[in-house]
């Protein structure tokens, strides 16, 4: 059992404890503490143990959120759900410092990036890492951005914070994955958390739908999956990806069977990532679902269904990429446009981002198609700026949803730049990145999957994409237009729910609390940072665009 | 007595895989469509288990517990929305008017 | 038809058990019946017919779901017993950390009041 290193998965062990800690706090009534003392006293001397043995930074992060963990029913008192965003918050904040050491351990002298763990079940290599970066940053940003929001509309139970967290760890999860059975749990374990997630508004009829239709059609994809991991099983005879693809590269495997298995393989990845013609379920899901739900999906959940497409293509399936490939190059191109084209016609900002995420799937899957490490390194950069940028442009929609308790559209967003010009201006920025001008975060990520596009001679699918990027900064823009060349709406009501607010003066103007500003401005702040300096992140891209294999 | 050969079990477990996708893709009460994704998932599970048998390893077992655990909780969840659904609508239909549209 | 022997028995013991429960619990169970009890309610009709599918209370499928959930939990319990001795220690306390996730699940479940049946 010696081979059961702990460090190798240490984020998602600390997230799965927090998330535990979380739910017994939950129904801790009016003794938190009964809670809270043990397991800060337990933390603290497990992270002493830990610094003793030699293990500092994660002995450190274990101790002192044994030490928070007391404290906050002392700090913040009276207030649970309070004290759960907190905890949630100071979890995902060690989950990503833990992966900061994970990735300085393995890229520094005598770290190793491309070996496996836990009985060959996990992958400690770039994709993993990366996959961790970008979802634990997005569910960080996530709680402080939804906090007030739910609260808001009464739907903050105490379930929500271990949720994310839960779903935050099958993501990281499914992007260390290296094995089938791995991936089935983490994949398993992030869908049932967001389909919970989707459905939290239990009196509103939108998000229920939006949560029916997200589990319906997740679990079909998810079978269908199933299915064809099945029958790779009985072609191949393993469960590991590695050994997968040795056996698909020899001529001893059924050529049927490994046909029907890709394709069946194929169906079930792309219905996850969103690529058309299978993304019908993500406009439906992502209007109806809370939008820092939403929020969570379009940048997390990306992240690790991308994960998992790269690690199925480029770790099982390398023998047969001459089949897959232009198979896939199809999907791109038909999600790059159809995206683009439909989110033209929206009305609706959130299902205009949904299909916006679409089209980001198309553009993510060139990097894939390329199948070379420089594609690989594009396509993880891409899916963090991509996330970063949609995060920021949540979260200026969840201000604008919190005063009108209702959809955010174009009619709504009118006039913005004058009466909240700072979040009109984020806003802008946001989808400036997701548009992919240059100086943002956008540009970067997608300057480098089209270059990793055509160094792999795939120059008709870049065409595409800059094509579709016009037609996307299209309707980018015309967001702009509506929120700082129009006017913005008389006070009086003119959708009818101003005079819910009692005060007709503010109707229009977005609600901000401490955690949503904080949130969304570092989001916008990292669009830039990103945008202006990115030779950091494109550094760290390089080295650890490593895959087990 | 004379084995049922392996290949049989493979093309049964195709079968009902079948049966199950054609259930979802036709059949619009939710119920009745859950039982379908059951059915797709036992398909699997057969498969694997004659999968294991044939390459003579466990893991396709070890594999199939897995999946029996998955698709439990996957019903559980499942059944609370549906529950949920049923007391604000009062239909398991999928084809009530829907509130999400472009 | 050696190798079929038992699943036959199985399937016979199944089927016994089934129909056994049925019928135990219609000898066993108190029934008190009275003609207002076997009426219609208040001024209602009598039924024509016997009404298939009857409602059952939402709240078996609380108590339904929430058994599922643990009672699966043990497929992983019984292969574990079986090499357990040569699992050694580790093995016994992953199982411990397993069984304590589902503490931690039950624990919440009682919180939250989910076997409460009122």
């Amino acid at each position: 059992m010696s081979d059961l290193q702990p460090g190798q998965l240490a984020p998602e062990l600390l997230a799965t404890a927090a998330a535990l800690v979380l739910l017994l706090l939950a129904v801790s009534r009016r003794r938190p503490q009964l809670v809270m003392l043990p397991v800060g006293l337990g933390s603290i001397a497990l992270g002493a143990w830990m610094v003793l043995g030699g293990a500092v930074v994660p002995g450190a992060v274990v101790g002192l959120l044994g030490v928070a963990a007391p404290l906050l029913p002392v700090l913040l008192p009276g207030r649970p759900t309070l004290q759960q965003a907190w905890g949630g918050g100071l979890a995902l904040a060690g989950a990503l410092v833990l992966t900061g050491w994970q990735l300085a351990v393995a890229l520094g002298d005598g770290g190793a990036l491309g070996v496996t763990g836990w009985r060959g079940s996990i992958a400690v290599d770039g994709l993993a890492g990366f996959t961790r970066i970008t979802v634990y940053l997005s569910a960080l940003l996530v709680i402080p951005m939804g906090y007030g929001y739910l609260q808001e509309r009464r739907i903050n139970r105490a379930e929500v914070e271990p949720l994310i967290l839960l779903a935050a760890v099958g993501m990281a999860l499914l992007g260390a994955a290296n094995d089938l059975v791995t991936i089935v749990v983490a994949l398993e374990v992030l869908s049932f958390a967001l389909y919970v997630l989707a459905g939290l508004a239990r009196r509103d009829r939108r998000s229920q739908e939006s949560s029916l239709k997200y589990f319906v059609s997740g679990a079909v994809a998810s079978a269908v999956l199933l299915y064809g991991m099945a029958l790779l099983y009985l072609a191949t005879g393993s469960l590991e990806l590695p050994a997968i693809g040795a056996a698909l590269g020899s001529v001893l495997v059924p050529a049927a069977l490994v046909a029907v298995a890709l394709v069946l393989v194929a169906v079930g990845v792309a219905f996850k990532v969103a690529l058309a013609p299978f993304h019908l379920w993500a406009p439906d899901v992502y209007q109806g679902a809370p939008t820092s739900v939403t929020a969570l999906m379009a940048a997390a959940t990306k992240a690790a269904a991308f994960a998992l497409l790269l690690r199925m293509a480029l770790v099982a399936f390398p023998a047969l990429g001459d089949v897959w490939a232009p198979a896939l190059a199809v999907l791109a191109a038909a999600s790059m446009l159809y995206g683009a084209v439909a989110a033209l016609v929206q009305a609706d900002l959130k299902r205009i981002l949904a299909y916006s995420s679409v089209t980001h799937a198309g553009y993510a899957a060139i990097g894939v198609v390329a199948r070379s490490t420089d594609g690989l390194g594009a396509t993880m950069t891409y899916l963090l700026t991509y996330a970063v940028g949609s995060l920021a442009a949540f979260g200026v929609v969840i201000a604008v949803e919190r005063r009108r308790r209702g959809e955010v559209t174009l009619a709504t967003i009118r006039g913005l730049g004058r009466t909240s010009p700072l979040l009109a201006g984020i806003l802008a920025l946001a989808l400036l990145s997701l548009a992919g001008i240059p100086l943002t975060a956008g540009f970067v990520g997608k300057l480098e999957v089209f270059r990793a596009g055509v160094a792999a001679g795939w120059t008709w699918l870049v065409v595409i994409g800059v094509l579709s990027s016009v037609v996307a900064a299209g309707f980018y823009l015309r967001i702009a237009g509506v929120m700082f060349l129009e006017e913005a709406p008389d006070a009086a009501p003119a959708t009818g729910d101003a005079d819910e607010d009692g005060d007709d003066e503010d109707a229009r103007l977005p609600v901000l609390s401490t955690g949503l500003s904080a949130a969304t401005a570092l989001s916008a702040a990292l669009v830039l940072v990103v945008g202006l300096q990115p030779a950091l992140l494109l550094e760290l891209a390089a080295q650890a665009s490593v895959l087990v294999r | 007595m004379t084995a049922i050969p392996i290949g049989a079990h493979l093309i049964l477990a195709a079968l009902i895989f079948t049966v199950g996708l054609v259930g979802v893709l036709i059949r619009r009460n939710l119920i009745v469509l859950f039982m379908c994704v059951e059915l797709m998932l036992n398909a699997v599970n057969l498969t694997l288990v004659a999968a294991s048998r044939i390459w003579g390893a466990a893991d396709g077992q070890v594999f199939t517990f897995f999946i029996i655990v998955v698709a439990a909780a996957e019903v559980v969840v499942g059944l609370a929305i549906l529950v949920n659904l049923f007391f604000r609508r009062g239909t398991v239909d999928v084809d009530v008017p829907s509130l999400l549209r472009s | 038809m050696d190798a079929m022997l038992p699943v036959l028995i199985l399937g016979l013991i199944a089927v016994g058990f089934a129909a056994g429960s049925i019928a135990v619990s219609n000898l066993v169970g108190p029934k008190r019946l009275n003609p207002t009890k076997l009426g219609a309610y208040e001024s209602g009709n009598e039924p024509l017919a016997d009404v298939p599918g009857t409602r059952f209370s939402v709240k078996f499928y609380l108590v339904a779901m929430l058994f599922l959930v643990f009672d699966v939990e043990a497929v992983f319990v019984y292969p574990w017993a079986v090499v357990l001795r040569e699992l050694g220690w580790a093995g016994l306390w992953q199982m411990v950390a397993f069984v304590g996730i589902l503490g931690v699940a039950f624990v919440y479940e009682i919180g939250r009041g989910g076997l409460e049946w009122d």
